[in-house]
């Protein structure tokens, strides 16, 4: 093996390890925290412990993979959180009124789409930026939420929905199926079906898709459906585990969606969907709140200790993705410099020859 | 012609005149500001407006004008708010203040408008005429450790270790509901007896009451662990669901579990059990009075009740019995008393 062979494989051990580092940090974070954890506290690593964080961001990982989708197609949306509430309300209203437990769970995740519909076609049809028109969707879906309910919570007693939310199936609870159900059929989507590129095209460069071919605002309407569904079925999650429907519920949950999401790794400008760093992003900020309960840390530490994070997270990820860039523009520099030298040398040959008798 | 057209112009006046008379009633105008329009300010809001209602309906001499507004929880609204309901005419304004800090600007625009000023939060300003307090902390304590003393702590082997759930640590006033319960036990019967384990807050949220809860039942067993006393009703309602998840509703009845607020939600569990004792703030009481006061200030003239407005104090819990232990005994006394509208139980 020569020297140049030796040095590109090296390169090739370095190109993988950054990449696998860079693509699995929220997971290397959790990890590093996991250890960390259980030096400080023996519940940390007990399995009712560890299921417990599990069940606990579900509704945030189920909330935060639609959002990945979303900011993946360079979009933006910040009524998930008073959605996820306005479903939740709409699916304890209906069962208050006696209607069929598989009807309400229908309507729950029919507002979803509905939702997610309208915030595309507010933003399709005036052209307005997703931003705002979510900031208002946002104060309407409260608003419904409100009027609605009466501003009076409602308890769930369906004892199938209720397992839903607090049951176990093999000992493991049944929202850790659901979350992780749907995190694998989005990651699906998203890098495995023509879909999910389009949709990662739309995110990198609008025009460039549109030119392409591909029709961004039907694809805008998919996404905000997609997330939509998602955000019904966190609803259903979360009024099944606390066999309530709250006026409250959601209200913020967007923050922690976001958060989440920037921890993953998905980067805010669109263009790249990491589905599993969202999930490793959620089991993150529930570690870190579950470790300084378990450490009897005061709870406002759990609200800067998020801010952090996602501070952490985005720097991680900038300075990366920075150092990958000046690395692949030295290696560029590095080609074209060993090819002038080539050229060099073949002309200085070629001149050599000519110059020869 | 000229004399049809007398005669109606006689008619018209005469017709003016009588529904002019029918309109002799004076109008006074009044305001209510609230923080947000959470079920509690909703059912005030409600019952308010009834007041109004049957005031103008029974009175002959008053007609009220009311003008209600909702800050939705956010400081700048409601100085607007107040500024608008000023604009309107308002002669008295009762705020549920959002911030007893970043409010005072709309005391200082009452009192620059002359406006009768009664404050509901608890803001210490000498620019308010009365201060109303329905959430008097202080009486919410007081009648918890009552209830603990009544139905607890008449056991000798009863030994309370508490974990306290508070609602949001930036709202200070609502801690004295948990802290003045634990430090009252603490001093009447011993710290031996009555334990502070651990606390957090929820942020009035269901669900991070219930993740706070799940994570206690992970360090916690029941036996270092037997009590909960959380100041607010929603979180209550996320951690009776952590422990039934964690062990059946079996378990959630040996917990002691004590909270404020008498939402619907919480009530279901206290009939059902599960919760043994929540503090019930009367809103139909708060909202009733709040528009009597109002009514009161302005016409010089008591209503269903005669308040003494002249000690620029008025306070819910001491004075008019609109603070009220729920437990399993009168839950459906409560219910009632909802109902009715009227009344609430001693």
């Amino acid at each position: 093996m020569n020297m140049n062979e030796k040095l590109r494989r090296s390169n090739d051990r370095a190109e993988f390890l950054h990449n696998f580092l860079m693509g699995n940090k929220a997971m290397l974070i959790v990890i590093a925290l996991s250890i960390i954890l259980s030096l400080l506290s023996p519940v940390f690593l007990k399995v009712s412990n560890l299921l417990n964080v599990c069940r606990q961001v579900c509704v945030s990982t189920l909330l935060s993979v639609g959002f990945t989708v979303i900011l993946s197609s360079g979009h933006m949306d910040l009524s998930v959180g008073t959605l996820m509430g306005l479903c939740g309300m709409i699916l304890g209203l209906l069962l208050q009124a006696r209607h069929p437990l598989w009807f309400a769970l229908v309507c729950c995740l029919g507002m979803g789409i509905l939702g997610g519909a309208l915030n595309a076609a507010l933003i399709t049809l005036f052209e307005l930026p997703p931003f705002v028109v979510t900031l208002a969707t946002q104060s309407i879906f409260k608003g419904t939420n409100f009027i609605i309910s009466k501003l009076v919570p409602i308890v769930i007693m369906n004892r199938k929905l209720v397992f839903v939310g607090q049951g176990y199936f093999l000992g493991v609870p049944m929202p850790v199926y659901i979350a992780l159900f749907v995190v694998i059929v989005v990651w699906i989507v998203m890098n495995k079906t023509c879909f999910g590129r389009h949709v990662l095209a739309c995110g990198g460069n609008a025009n460039a898709a549109r030119v392409c071919g591909i029709n961004v605002n039907k694809m805008r309407f998919a996404v905000y459906m997609v997330e939509g569904l998602c955000i019904g079925i966190a609803a259903i999650v979360m009024t099944a585990r606390v066999a309530s429907a709250q006026v409250s519920a959601g209200v913020g949950m967007e923050m922690d969606a976001i958060a989440a999401v920037v921890i993953g790794g998905t980067a805010m400008s669109g263009g790249n969907a990491n589905v599993f760093g969202t999930m490793f992003g959620c089991l993150i900020v529930g570690i870190v709140n579950n470790g300084l309960n378990l450490l009897s840390i005061d709870t406002n530490w759990q609200v800067i200790a998020e801010g952090v994070l996602v501070l952490i997270a985005v720097v991680i990820d900038v300075t990366s993705r920075r150092s990958y860039a000046k690395r692949l523009s030295k290696q560029a520099s590095l080609a074209l410099k060993a090819e002038l030298e080539e050229h060099r040398r073949l002309k200085a040959e070629e001149e050599a020859k000519a110059a020869q008798p | 012609m000229k004399k049809v057209l007398a005669l109606v112009l006689t008619l018209v006046l005469c017709l003016a005149l009588t529904g002019a008379m029918a309109e002799e009633k004076e109008k006074i105008v009044i305001g209510f500001a609230l923080n947000e329009s959470d079920s509690s300010m909703n059912l005030q809001r409600e019952h308010f407006i009834k007041a109004c209602d049957a005031y103008n309906a029974s009175n002959e001499k008053y007609e009220v004008e009311y003008h209600i507004t909702s800050a939705e929880a956010d400081v700048q609204k409601q100085v607007d708010d107040v500024h608008a309901l000023i604009e309107l005419g308002c002669k008295a304004i009762c705020m549920h203040s959002v911030d007893t800090e970043g409010c005072k600007p709309a005391v200082d625009a009452c009192n620059a408008a002359g406006v009768y000023m009664v404050e509901a939060r608890g803001m210490d300003y000498d620019g308010i005429d009365l201060r109303f307090n329905p959430n008097d902390e202080a009486a919410i304590a007081a009648a918890g450790v009552a209830w603990f003393d009544e139905n607890i702590m008449n056991d000798p082997d009863t030994v309370l270790k508490i974990g306290a759930i508070y609602g949001l640590a930036t709202q200070t006033a609502q801690l004295v509901r948990v802290d003045q319960v634990i430090s009252t036990l603490q001093e009447k019967y011993g710290e031996d007896r009555v334990i502070l384990v651990d606390k957090a807050y929820c942020d009035w949220d269901t669900q991070k009451g219930m993740e706070i809860m799940e994570n206690w039942l992970q360090k916690y067993p029941f036996e270092e662990m037997n009590c909960i006393i959380n100041a607010s009703g929603s979180g209550m309602v996320g951690a009776v669901q952590a422990i039934v998840g964690f062990g059946g509703e079996e378990l959630c009845e040996q917990y002691l579990l004590q909270t404020t607020d008498a939402n619907a939600d919480v009530c279901y569990y206290v009939n059902n059990g599960m919760i043994d004792m929540t503090i019930g703030l009367s809103p139909v009481q708060c909202g009733k009075i709040t528009a009597e006061v109002l009514i009161q200030a302005l016409t010089g003239e008591p209503g269903v009740n005669n308040f003494d407005l002249s000690s620029g104090k008025l306070y819910l819990g001491a004075e008019t019995g609109g603070i009220v232990c729920v437990d399993q005994t009168n839950i459906a006394d409560w219910y009632d008393a909802d109902a009715n509208e009227v009344t609430y139980p001693e």
